[in-house]
């Protein structure tokens, strides 16, 4: 195999990989203080249910680069695209952005979704105001996941 | 678009109509009590806070029991409840009537008693439970020692020693007890992980020496009931014993679903009784002659002509009287907006709402959250998607004050995205349906998309300036107003055609750097204007230009809808892609397919609505009311029925 698609597939699995890492920590954060909440208040499951749900974005947002990356490749059919060094560092590049800020601001979000659920969990009336702190950390996430997509379909293949 | 005029309502009665003018009260739901203290009234005859009496206890006794019945039902037999009722809450509609014949009739006496009986029986069934589930695991390791528990275990001659030994000390002890006493005898019950329970037949003589020897090996005699029978008899007995207490427990369980009919008329007389209850504590905020007692309270003044007749109509001795606020008097607040802006509201009361003196910005608000809203949602699929869900949950679903307008609002904005993803072409993504763009679409012409954002968004803030400059006219302050709001406006207007036109129109170029120039040295004359002192006013004003900074990492913070925007086009489109690949596959493909698109759109929908929402309030909160908006003003909190089970229809 050329080394342009091994880089090509190593960034690919860099954003599958960081992001998705980052999300489950942060997903597992959120979820050990839902089950503390629910073991309290059955009826906090369906709240809980929406600020655990927020950390795990990023992992979307790795998967969906990696995804894209792959077919850029030539992975899902068409055959093996021809893929220089040059290029394929590109799209590494271009795949580092999600998968850093995707690992790290899942877990921050994990944090602040966790205290969030904390926050519910005494005042159920103030959902709104824990997703609030916990969707604000998302926006970096989108940043990052926007440069990723645009760094990408700017390398040609 | 307004901050609703409030009246001052002064109600005087008779004290015997006192329940009924709070009942009134309490039923219409438009007359927020404000306290009254003795001592702020001029003078007059003896005049005392009014007081619940001793009506008050009983009532709250009464409430605990109910509370405890419903409690212990529903730990018993939890009622079933969807998600979304966990969400919303689940309300039953009621009518006035029947709530009063439900509260006033229903007597839960005989009910209590009952849940009280059936709790007690329960208790004890589990300690006789917990009892001999302890007696069986004390026998169980002993269930072949085939002697009756009771059995003697001494004679003259002889005597039986009972009990375990640890498994380590097993064999030396055996053969210690043969050396000393060799005529003892050793029998093995049985042996677990780490003890060996033993029988050892001793001649009586020789008891003390057996027992030094067995000690030293940890020996424990075993400590059970001395009951007719063997071990396993008693094992057995046991757990025939369990046998009936479940049963008996099945049989209170079975009574306690007896009383599971009366819940609903359990939960309406719970709200009854503390719709009472709020009324009694209500009364702390009247005063009272010996005769009279008086009640003040903020009305809307669209609702003072209702308030009037109803309490005139219907009390023989009620007097109103309505007052205007004093000019400088804080009055509670309640907005007053036209149906298309009244659901954003909902952003204002989440924020802090505006006093009476200040303008009403929800027209705005509603205007720029919807603009936004859909720019960062961009597509008609999810628009549609979302404004049939909130239409439904809205028809289904009785929802509180708040969370109506949440829906409301969703469900405007859902519209609103509908247009967006109709002009940018997004149709669920823009790889299925293809429906070209009646604009342009965003994930083709990124740059066009952004610089639309940043285009509204230096609208969205000059109106934000231009609301400040109007708040300080209005107050009649139309220097602050120049200095504060109609500087900056130049100033930033000419720093972005400045840099915008540069050298492609050389003459607008000019005159916008002239235009900054003026008024960027304006700015340093003026933003020090509060100290006398010329070098802190100078250099406090030069400092005050650096804010120039801030109005531009403003404008750069309304690329957030180019993400927002983006993110969802392409995740769509993934899905779609993902959905496609899929149905290539022999049989389960096109099913596979259906649940990608449904679960997968779904999903997106909802990361997009939140992240839209929470990005579109920061746009307001942040941006727009940094420019202009104070707050600060208290909620109208009208006296009203508040209730957990029920709620009244009208």
């Amino acid at each position: 195999m050329e080394m342009g698609l091994v880089l090509g597939l190593l960034g690919a699995g860099l954003a599958v990989l960081l992001a998705g890492t980052g999300s489950a920590i942060g997903v597992g954060l959120t979820g050990q203080a839902a089950s503390g909440a629910v073991s309290e208040d059955p009826d906090m499951f369906a709240k809980s249910l929406i600020l655990q749900i927020i950390p795990g974005t990023q992992g979307i947002y790795g998967f969906l680069i990696g995804f894209l990356t792959i077919q850029r490749l030539g992975f899902l059919g068409g055959g093996l695209a021809s893929i220089s060094v040059e290029t394929g560092l590109s799209l590494l590049m271009a795949c580092l952005p999600i998968g850093l800020v995707g690992l790290t601001s899942a877990i921050a979000q994990g944090k602040v979704a966790a205290t969030g659920v904390s926050l519910v969990a005494k005042r159920p009336e103030e959902l709104a105001k824990a997703m609030i702190f916990a969707v604000m950390v998302e926006f970096y996430a989108i940043l990052a996941f926007l440069v990723s997509f645009l760094m990408l379909q700017g390398v040609t293949i | 678009m307004a901050v609703a005029q409030m009246k001052r309502l002064l109600v005087a009665a008779h004290r015997s109509e006192r329940e009924e003018l709070l009942d009134e009260l309490q039923r219409l739901g438009v007359v927020e009590i404000q306290e009254l203290d003795p001592k702020d009234l001029e003078e007059g005859p003896k005049v005392a806070k009014e007081n619940p009496g001793d009506e008050l206890l009983p009532l709250e006794d009464k409430l605990g029991e109910v509370r405890y019945v419903l409690d212990f039902l529903d730990r018993h037999f939890p009622p079933p409840r969807t998600l979304i009722e966990q969400f919303a809450g689940s309300k039953v509609p009621i009518d006035l009537e029947e709530l009063d014949r439900t509260g006033d009739g229903f007597d839960y006496g005989e009910i209590y008693r009952q849940c009280r009986k059936l709790d007690d029986a329960l208790t004890e069934l589990n300690n006789r439970r917990g009892r001999l589930q302890t007696n069986m695991e004390q026998v169980e390791p002993w269930l072949n020692l085939d002697i009756p528990l009771d059995a003697p275990r001494e004679t003259n001659w002889v005597r039986l020693l009972i009990g375990s030994i640890s498994l380590r000390g097993e064999a030396e002890a055996a053969s210690q007890l043969e050396d000393a006493v060799p005529e003892s005898c050793w029998i093995e019950v049985a042996r677990d992980r780490d003890r060996v329970r033993i029988v050892v037949i001793l001649p009586r003589d020789a008891v003390e020496t057996a027992q030094e020897i067995l000690a030293r090996y940890d020996f424990a005699p075993m400590m059970l009931p001395r009951c007719a029978g063997t071990a396993k008899e008693f094992y057995q007995e046991c757990q025939d014993e369990c046998v009936r207490i479940d049963e008996e427990c099945a049989q209170v369980e079975e009574a306690i679903k007896d009383l599971i009919g009366y819940r609903f008329q359990l939960r309406t007389l719970y709200d009854y009784l503390g719709l009472a209850r709020d009324r009694l504590l209500a009364t702390t905020n009247l005063v009272r002659t010996e005769k009279a007692c008086l009640l003040q309270g903020w009305v809307r003044e669209e609702d003072v002509n209702q308030v009037i007749n109803r309490l005139e109509g219907r009390l023989e001795s009620a007097t109103v009287q309505v007052q205007d606020p004093e000019p400088d008097e804080e009055t509670p607040v309640a907005l007053n907006n036209g149906p298309l802006s009244r659901p954003f509201e909902v952003l204002m009361e989440l924020y802090s709402l505006p006093t009476r003196f200040q303008l009403d910005p929800t027209g705005f608000v509603a205007f720029f959250f919807g603009l936004f809203f859909a720019m960062a949602m961009t597509d008609a699929g999810y628009g549609i998607m979302l404004a049939a869900i909130c239409f439904v949950l809205l028809r289904k679903v009785h929802m509180s004050p708040l969370g109506e307008k949440t829906f409301q609002l969703l469900c405007l904005g859902g519209l609103a995205t509908v247009v967006a993803g109709a002009l940018s072409g997004g149709w669920w993504g823009d790889n299925i349906i293809t429906i070209k763009p009646l604009w342009f679409s965003p994930l083709d012409q990124p740059l066009t998309f952004l610089i639309l954002s940043l285009g509204l968004g230096i609208i969205h803030l000059y109106v934000g300036m231009f609301l400040g400059f109007y708040e300080n006219v209005k107050k009649g302050d139309v220097l602050t107003g120049i200095y504060d709001q109609g500087l900056w406006m130049v100033l930033v207007a000419g720093l972005i055609l400045w840099l915008a036109a540069g050298e492609a129109n050389p003459q607008l170029a000019n005159a916008a750097k002239w235009a900054t120039i003026i008024s960027a040295v304006g700015v340093i004359l003026t933003g020090g204007r509060e100290y006398k002192n010329i070098f802190v006013r100078l250099g406090t004003g030069l400092y005050s230009l650096y804010n120039v900074t801030g109005y531009l990492s403003d404008i750069l913070s309304y690329s957030r809808l180019l993400g927002l925007g983006m993110a969802t086009g392409i995740i769509a489109n993934v899905i779609n892609m993902v959905a496609m690949m899929v149905f290539e596959l022999p049989v389960v493909g096109p099913i596979g397919t259906l649940i990608i698109l449904v679960g997968g759109h779904l999903f997106n929908l909802f990361i997009s609505v939140v992240g839209s929402y929470v990005h579109c309030s920061r746009l307001q909160y942040v941006e727009f009311f940094g420019k202009f908006y104070e707050g600060g003003g208290r909620a109208f909190a009208p006296f009203a029925p508040e209730t957990k089970y029920v709620y009244l229809e009208e």
